[in-house]
């Protein structure tokens, strides 16, 4: 079985973003894998290492700096990486959901997986719809939010997570895209072995020449007007002073409430 | 200008109550191209449900009847069919498990630009929306051509609504069923264990700060001491460290306390939606800058692992 695993580097959370209306100052940034990938990856692994024959690919939309991270998700066991970049993307301040699955379709028509794995949003975009996309524009069929994935000849049976503490129960038919929900397994941390393993494992890079022989077809159809901070119409009181200080004011809130004994 | 679709979202034959926010950003846009704002449903006596979303503003309702469950197959399908018979301006659905199950297969097929997770839409000479990026500590305004595919944030627009006179029109398309390749089962809810948060009205509520499972028990201890029940945010359950029945946010229990007192919670999206009927939210987190703060009453900008002990003392 040959596993894709559409994964994406992100700022970490805790950074401040520097912008301007129309680009963000990545150079403050500490990056690293994003979350919900993390678990693909892992749930990718593991299908690989219960199926006889199995490779796992992983592919990034991603300047050179995400090699890095991308060597991280070979160290843990991706077979091979692939990561795709073209000037046309240098003057964009994202690549929008559509954009992407474009991109992707590309390299999914070169490798032919069986199944595709991808996190169900990254931290960054949140766009929540690359995976569904992808889907479309290559055939597939597709869950998302896949809390659990059993595979059994062309049929897997996935549990997904909606809203409110309800989870759904379905089948879908192969080849297919799942997006992949966190906590649906607990990732591997790479190993020494595999760090080291890793720096020997395949890296190809391809641009927009390598994927298409009309590069004009990889176009955004979504502007950006300007980036923004959020604007917020909630006050809220901030305790200051020493962390004893700011726990009494704290208390003292809960008490005049009623609880605690107050 | 050709009229604005809007995709109902309903499960199990009830209306999701976030539809009617989404009517609401639906008919405000219709407003602003001065055109209808048109609604489609699809499954199971959609005619009852019709019924239910029958509300002023509403121009016509398109009714499919499916036996089956929840397809997002059929979906695609019938809201294909429906575009290229009316042309609409545009199609809005819910941000939701459902509207991104199907509007992105949608936004591809149809050719059309994807606008994901809208919390503001607006129309003067282009087709404008706001998006939240980096855990909601930017927005982003996107612009696209008509028509695009919106999905639409839950909970961001009014729900109120009066009763509307819409003609309802049952379509007639046919389905090709060897292209449903997603069939749905069934349905779980999460069995709620010896605690139910949804009923408490004190909830000292831990998040990823907390940073290893051992420092849980001074969590545990503190609610002891005042008295509150705990629970979480996604990452600690995700970890293995509390049931998912302590999982506050949308996916897991929406919760309504006198107090909602988050330890080392950031507030990503889905979890202030889980809490936003707190009447009272208190928050300590060492970023100055975590979402939770725009969601709070009261915030403390310091480290849980000195305000934590501190604040037990306080009620020992």
């Amino acid at each position: 079985m040959r596993i894709l695993v559409a994964i994406t580097e992100v700022a970490t959370p805790d950074d401040t973003i520097e912008f301007s209306d129309k680009s963000i100052t990545e150079s403050n940034f500490t990056y690293g894998l994003n979350e919900w990938d993390e678990y693909a990856i892992e749930e990718a692994i593991q299908i690989s290492e219960s199926t006889a024959n199995s490779d796992v690919i992983s592919v990034t939309i991603a300047p050179p700096r995400a090699e890095k991270t991308i060597r991280m998700a070979l160290a843990k066991g991706v077979t091979k990486a692939i990561r795709v970049w073209d000037p046309q993307l240098e003057s964009l301040p994202f690549v929008d959901p559509r954009l992407k699955a474009k991109i992707l379709a590309k390299v999914v028509s070169t490798i032919s997986p069986d199944i595709i794995l991808t996190g169900v949003q990254s931290s960054n975009d949140c766009w929540g719809s690359t995976g569904v996309a992808l889907a479309a524009e290559v055939g597939f069929n597709w869950a998302t939010l896949v809390t659990d994935l059993e595979l059994s000849g062309d049929v897997a049976h996935v549990r997904r997570e909606l809203e409110n503490g309800v989870d759904e129960l379905a089948e879908v038919t192969l080849p297919a895209v799942f997006t992949i929900q966190t906590g649906i397994n607990e990732p591997r941390y790479a190993s020494l072995r595999g760090i080291k393993q890793a720096q020997q494992k395949e890296l190809e890079t391809l641009s927009f020449s390598d994927l298409s022989t009309d590069p004009e077809e990889f176009q955004s159809n979504i502007n950006l007007i300007e980036f923004s901070l959020p604007t917020s119409d909630n006050t809220i009181q901030y305790f200051e002073g020493t962390p004893k200080e700011q726990a009494a004011q704290v208390a003292t809130i809960i008490k005049d409430l009623g609880f605690g004994g107050g | 200008m050709s009229p604005i679709l809007i995709i109902a979202e309903h499960r199990q034959g009830i209306i999701n109550p976030d539809t009617f926010g989404l009517l609401t950003a639906g008919i405000e846009l219709s407003t602003a191209l001065d055109t209808e704002a048109h609604v489609a449903i699809i499954g199971k006596d959609p005619e009852k449900l019709a019924q239910d979303i029958n509300i002023d503003g509403i121009h016509t309702i398109h009714t499919f009847s499916t036996s089956l469950t929840y397809n997002h197959d059929i979906y695609v399908q019938t809201i294909s069919s429906l575009f290229n018979k009316i042309k609409p301006s545009s199609i809005l659905s819910l941000h939701t498990s459902t509207g991104t199950d199907y509007c992105p297969a949608l936004a591809s097929i149809l050719d059309v630009p994807l606008l994901p997770d809208a919390i503001a839409i607006n129309y003067t000479d282009q087709l404008e929306i706001l998006h939240e990026m980096y855990s909601s500590k930017l927005q982003a305004k996107l612009a696209s051509p008509l028509p695009a595919i919106i999905t639409v944030r839950a909970g961001v627009w009014p729900t109120e609504t009066a009763p509307g006179n819409a003609s309802i029109e049952p379509l007639n398309i046919s389905i090709n069923e060897d292209a449903i390749n997603f069939k749905v089962k069934d349905y779980e809810e999460t069995p709620i264990g010896d605690v139910d948060i949804s009923t408490s009205d004190l909830l000292l509520s831990v998040g990823r700060g907390i940073g290893d499972e051992a420092n849980l028990e001074l969590i545990f201890s503190t609610a002891e001491a005042m008295g509150a029940t705990v629970s979480s945010s996604r990452p600690i359950v995700d970890a293995g460290w509390l049931p998912k029945d302590r999982q506050v946010g949308q996916s897991g229990t929406k919760v309504s306390p006198s107090i909602y007192l988050a330890i080392g919670i950031s507030g990503a999206v889905q979890h202030i939606a889980g809490i936003k009927n707190s009447k009272v939210i208190i928050s300590i987190n060492k970023d100055p800058k975590a979402p939770i703060f725009d969601a709070s009453d009261y915030g403390v900008v310091g480290d849980l692992f000195e305000i934590l002990p501190a604040l037990l003392e306080e009620f020992r």
